[in-house]
């Protein structure tokens, strides 16, 4: 994941960096003070999100956002003092998906910034994707399983899609819970227990003894068919 | 263009129709009162664009509601509350919220928020 900073406010630059790492340790932080190289970095970095103040010493943020939204529909939030009507719906109207003001609740950007995240966290590319006797669909709304064709739920299409990408290699029930709602504790691991019932429920003949999804106990699942 | 709200408190029910009649008309809105409802809805095949969410709903617990619609699919869904805390605005946001707006709400910025979380939902749509 790649985060681009448009701040000239070094601190601001590094309590959002901070914030952003400790949640996401693999997070690649760009940042500069200026609107112009702002724009460079958008458009040679190509982030996921770009965190962008106002006030940048030399040019208006809101034109940087106008210049970006020339080119780029990457999410953008604003991170700014300005707090007035007028400034928030102009940020918004420019192509802002999101206005916090400061100060700012480091939680709150985050939560922010993750469901930003989980909106374009769509896996797949647009390709099907096959193991043995499953073919899951590009959308992962429908899965054949032995040519006969199996409704899934956005969250188990995710799921599968997982598995099926892993196959034949177990997966922490963490990382699914991860790559479903980037976040992961021990309600999201139960929940995902939960979406495996319910996969083999669908999928399996024999739900209680699996031919496709296998439980690793004390670690996670594994797609495989022997 | 159709929203749906869930929501049972009149005052806040005509605050998000005043908000969208003056800023975003043209938008159809409709409105039940409980979870139930709102599932029924989204699964009859009259599908919104935009789910707006209270807190107040008397039959189910909010987050699960948000829960449950999130599971079926990436609805836009923003949750409408008058708690200020940021655990309740962390939790709305891990139930899958697409924003979280603190009653009571600006109704300029609250129409704009609304604009721009279709204008996203549309952009994803021509980018897929």
């Amino acid at each position: 994941m790649k985060i681009v900073i448009i701040e000239d406010n070094n601190d601001i630059v590094s309590v959002v960096s901070l914030a952003l790492q400790i949640r996401w340790p693999d997070v690649v932080i760009l940042s500069t003070g200026k609107g112009e190289k702002g724009l460079s970095l958008v458009a040679d970095e190509n982030p996921d999100i770009v965190i962008l103040d106002i006030g940048l010493p030399d040019m208006d943020g809101f034109d940087v956002l106008k210049k970006i939204r020339l080119f780029s529909m990457v999410s953008v939030i604003i991170l700014t003092a300005r707090d007035k009507e007028s400034d928030i719906i102009m940020g918004l109207e420019s192509g802002a998906d999101d206005y916090i003001i400061k100060p700012f609740r480091q939680l709150e950007l985050i939560s922010r910034v993750n469901a930003i995240l989980r909106r374009q966290h769509i896996p797949g590319g647009g390709n099907a994707i096959q193991y043995k006797s499953l073919l899951l669909q590009p959308d992962l709304k429908a899965l054949f399983v032995n040519k006969k064709k199996v409704n899934l739920t956005q969250t188990e299409g995710v799921i599968m899609y997982h598995l099926l990408r892993n196959a034949e290699k177990i997966i922490p029930i963490s990382n699914l819970a991860e790559a479903v709602w980037n976040f992961n504790d021990p309600s999201t691991c139960e929940s995902i227990r939960v979406y495996i019932h319910r996969l083999r429920n669908k999928i399996e003949e024999n739900p209680k003894i699996p031919y496709f999804i296998h439980t690793k106990a004390g670690v996670g699942y594994i797609l495989k068919v022997d | 263009m159709n929203i749906l709200v869930v929501e049972n408190n009149l005052d806040v029910i005509e605050d998000i129709q005043l908000s969208i009649n003056e800023h975003l008309p043209g938008l159809h809105i409709s409105v039940v009162g409980s979870g139930e409802h709102c599932l029924e809805t989204l699964n009859n095949g009259h599908r919104p664009d935009l789910v707006i969410l209270g807190f107040r709903i008397s039959d189910m617990d909010g987050f699960e509601l948000l829960k449950d619609i999130r599971d079926d699919s990436d609805l836009p869904v923003v949750f409408l509350s008058e708690d200020k805390d940021i655990n309740t605005l962390v939790k709305a946001f891990e139930s899958g919220a697409n924003d979280y707006i603190v009653e009571p709400f600006n109704k300029a910025i609250f129409a704009a928020k609304l604009k721009a979380i279709i204008r996203r939902k549309n952009w994803d749509i021509k980018a897929s």
